[in-house]
C-alpha cells in the first residue's frame, strides 16, 4: 500500500476565513512544502483573479518536485483562466449532493453530468491531466456517485476526488463507501476529509485501508470551519498505525511545518527558516 | 458488539476531565467541582469520574450527579466507607488485593477493572489470561490504549471479551494515533455499554476522544440523542480555560470560535441560499454564531452581505472596485479585513452617478 500527500494548504486551507497569504508567502510555502515530500500541491483558484494567476505562474517557475494543481468550479470561464496557467493538473470540483445541486446551483444530476463532461473535456483536449473532486461525496446518494465517476472516467480523467466536505463521515462509512466506489468503478480515489468532528485523520486512515491512494492535508489542518485533515498528524498516525511513510524524517517536517505555521499566523516576513533564508 | 449486553441502550459516557485537570496540579475548590460536575452532566455525561483528590475537597457528595470512583490503594477504601458512590474503577493490580476483595462495600458498587490493550491480539489474550480469574468479581471492564484499534475486526474482538469474561464494556481509547473520538463513536454505535471522554481530550500522555465531538457526534451522525444541552458548551469551555489557561484553537471542533466564521465566495454564496450547503449542522444546536469576514477571498455577494449587516446602502458603491480594493488590502494586511476598514474602503468606492 502506498499513499500520495495532495497538500491544500494553499487552496482550501486559505480560505479559512481570517488567512490571506501573499503571492511570496505562497510561493516560499509552494517550497517548503515540496521539501515535505508531498506529491501534489493545490496551489490555488486561478479564476480568483489576476494575483492568484501570477501566484500559480509563480509557483509553477519554481520546477519543484511535488505537482502543481489549480481548483476550478466546473465553469468552463474558470477552467479557461487555469489553462492560462498551464499547471501539471487541472481539479474540477463538482457538487455532487442534492443539498449542493439544488440549493447552490438550483440545478439537476442530469445539467450536473454533462457540465461535468463539457469542463472536463475542455481540459483534456488541451492535454492537461484533470481530476476531478465530488463535493459533498459524505452526503450524496451513492448510485450518483458511481454515475459520475463513470462519466468522468470515460472522459478521460482517471482520479476522484471523494470530498466530505462538511465532515459528517465516521470510520465505517468512510471505509465502506471507498471501498464501494473502488470495487464498482475501479478509479483512483483521493480523500478530502473535513474535521468539523475531530476525525479527519481516522476518517483519511479509514479510506486509505479501503483503497484510497491520495490524501488531502493541510499544514496544521487549516481550512474552512475546523479545517482540514492535518498533514503532520496524518504522517504520524498513518506512519504509527499503518508502517507507511518510514522514509520521511518526522524531526525534519516538524521544523517546516513550524515554519509554514509561522507564515499561517501573518508573520512570513520574520521567518528565518533554514531553507528559505 | 455487545448486543447481548445492553441491546437496547444508548451508551453511557463517562467523563474524566475533572481527574486529569487535577493531575496536572491545578487547584479546585468544592463549588468549582460541584459547577463542573453539573455542567459536565447538562452536556451529557451521564457517570463523572472523581479520585481521591477530588473526593477530599467535596466532601459531601452533591445530589443528583452518578459519581464513578478511582480506586488506587486502601486510603481510597475508607473514603468510600462515608459515601453513597455506587460506581468504583481501579487497575487490575490493585483490585486484585485483599483488602479489596475483601471489602464489603464494595462488593455492592459496579466494579470497573481497567486494562490497556494496543493490539488486538494483545486484548484477546485477556480471555486466555484473566477468564477463569475474573469469575462474576467485576461488572465491567474499561478498555484503555487501543492505539491500533482501527480496523474492521476490532468489534468483534471486543464482542468476544465481552461475552467470553460476562462483563459489560468501556471503551477508553487514547488518541496517540489521533483516533480517539473515531472509536468512541464505533463503539457507541455498535452498541457499547459506556465509553469514557474528557472535555476537549484533556489528559493523559495523548490525550482521549473529546466529550464534545463524542456528544455531538452522537446526535448529528448516529442519531442517538441524549438530550444533552450542547448549547452549553462555549460556557464549559470558558471555564476550562480558566481553570487550566489552556486556550482553546479557534479551529478546534466544535469548542473553537472560529468554526462558524466564513469568508470564501463560494461557501458565503452557498450559506446565503441554504446554510446547509456548508454546515453540518446549525451553529446555535452547539451555542455559536455565524460569521461573516471579508477579506482575499471574498467575492461580490459577501460584500453585498455585509454592507447590509452594517446598514450601508450596497446601491451607492461600486461593489466590483470595493471588492478588488478588500482583495488587495487583505493580502497586505495578511488578515480579514475589520468592519471600519471595509467602511473605509466604501467611502472611496462611491458610484460615478451617485
Amino acid at each position: 500500500m502506498e499513499a500520495k500527500i495532495v497538500d491544500t494548504t494553499l487552496r482550501d486551507g486559505e480560505q479559512k476565513a481570517g488567512i490571506a497569504f501573499t503571492v511570496n508567502d505562497k510561493v516560499r510555502i509552494a517550497k517548503l512544502l515540496d521539501t515535505m515530500g508531498v506529491f501534489q500541491i493545490e496551489a490555488g483558484i486561478p479564476a480568483m483573479g489576476i494575483d492568484e494567476m501570477r501566484c500559480v505562474r509563480k509557483i509553477l517557475e519554481q520546477n519543484l518536485k511535488s505537482r502543481i494543481s489549480t481548483w476550478n468550479r466546473m465553469n468552463p470561464s474558470d477552467i479557461a483562466k487555469s489553462i492560462e496557467c498551464a499547471p501539471h493538473i487541472i481539479h474540477i470540483s463538482v457538487p455532487s449532493s442534492d443539498i449542493q445541486i439544488k440549493s447552490k446551483l438550483r440545478k439537476d444530476r442530469s445539467w450536473v453530468l454533462s457540465n461535468m463532461k463539457k469542463c472536463i473535456s475542455i481540459a483534456v483536449e488541451k492535454g492537461f491531466e484533470v481530476t476531478v473532486g465530488m463535493e459533498d461525496a459524505s452526503r450524496a446518494d451513492q448510485a450518483f456517485l458511481v454515475e459520475i465517476i463513470s462519466a468522468a472516467l470515460g472522459e478521460g480523467s482517471r482520479r476522484i476526488r471523494y470530498a466530505d466536505t462538511v465532515g459528517v463521515l465516521y470510520w465505517q462509512r468512510a471505509y465502506d463507501e471507498v471501498e464501494s466506489l473502488i470495487n464498482q468503478t475501479g478509479a483512483e480515489i483521493e480523500i478530502h476529509a473535513h474535521n468539523d468532528f475531530g476525525m479527519a485523520v481516522s476518517n483519511s486512515l479509514a479510506a486509505l485501508k479501503a483503497g484510497a491512494e491520495y490524501v488531502d492535508c493541510t499544514v496544521l489542518g487549516i481550512g474552512e470551519r475546523a479545517g482540514n485533515c492535518d498533514y503532520l498528524k496524518f504522517i504520524k498516525a498513518a506512519r504509527g498505525s499503518m508502517g507507511l511513510f518510514k522514509d520521511l524524517d518526522i524531526e525534519y517536517i516538524e521544523k517546516i511545518h513550524n515554519d509554514v505555521t509561522y507564515m499561517i499566523d501573518g508573520k512570513g516576513d520574520k521567518i528565518q527558516s533554514f531553507l528559505l533564508g | 458488539m455487545f448486543e447481548d449486553v445492553s441491546k437496547y441502550n444508548i451508551t453511557k459516557v463517562i467523563d474524566r476531565t475533572l481527574p486529569e485537570i487535577l493531575t496536572e496540579k491545578r487547584k479546585l475548590s468544592r463549588m468549582d467541582i460541584i459547577d463542573l460536575c453539573w455542567k459536565l452532566k447538562n452536556i451529557g455525561a451521564d457517570l463523572i469520574e472523581i479520585n481521591r483528590d477530588i473526593l477530599k475537597i467535596l466532601g459531601k457528595l452533591p445530589k443528583g450527579i452518578t459519581f464513578l470512583f478511582r480506586i488506587e490503594c486502601d486510603e481510597d477504601l475508607q473514603l468510600l466507607k462515608n459515601t453513597d458512590i455506587s460506581y468504583c474503577i481501579s487497575k487490575e493490580e490493585a483490585f486484585f488485593n485483599k483488602n479489596v476483595l475483601e471489602n464489603n462495600r464494595l462488593k455492592a458498587l459496579n466494579r470497573f477493572i481497567e486494562i490497556k490493550a494496543d493490539s488486538i491480539s494483545e486484548l484477546l489474550s485477556v480471555i486466555e489470561t484473566k477468564g477463569t480469574g475474573w469469575g462474576g468479581q467485576i461488572d465491567c471492564l474499561r478498555i484503555t490504549g487501543l492505539n491500533n484499534f482501527l480496523c474492521e475486526d476490532w468489534i468483534n474482538a471486543v464482542g468476544q471479551v465481552s461475552k467470553s469474561l460476562n462483563v459489560k464494556i468501556d471503551i477508553c481509547p487514547d488518541n496517540h494515533f489521533y483516533t480517539a473520538t473515531a472509536l468512541a463513536l464505533e463503539a457507541i454505535k455498535n452498541q457499547s455499554d459506556y465509553v469514557t471522554v474528557s472535555f476537549a481530550g484533556f489528559g493523559g500522555e495523548y490525550g482521549f476522544a473529546a466529550l464534545e465531538e463524542v456528544m455531538v457526534g452522537m446526535r448529528v451522525l448516529l442519531k442517538k440523542d441524549k438530550e444533552a444541552k450542547l448549547e452549553l458548551l462555549p460556557d464549559f469551555s470558558k471555564d476550562f480555560t480558566q481553570l487550566t489557561e489552556i486556550c482553546i484553537p479557534g479551529y478546534k471542533p466544535l469548542i473553537g470560535e472560529d468554526i462558524f466564521k466564513y469568508e470564501s465566495g463560494i461557501h458565503a454564496d452557498g450559506i446565503e441560499k441554504e446554510p446547509s450547503t456548508y454546515e453540518p449542522f446549525e451553529p446555535e444546536m452547539i451555542g455559536q454564531k455565524r460569521k461573516l469576514y471579508i477579506g482575499k477571498h471574498s467575492g461580490r455577494k459577501s460584500i453585498e452581505k455585509k454592507l447590509q449587516e452594517l446598514s450601508i446602502d450596497t446601491g451607492k458603491y461600486d461593489i466590483e472596485r470595493i471588492l478588488k480594493k478588500v482583495r488587495r488590502k487583505s493580502m497586505g494586511l495578511r488578515r480579514a479585513l475589520l468592519d471600519e476598514e471595509l467602511k473605509e474602503i466604501c467611502k472611496f468606492s462611491v458610484m460615478a452617478y451617485s
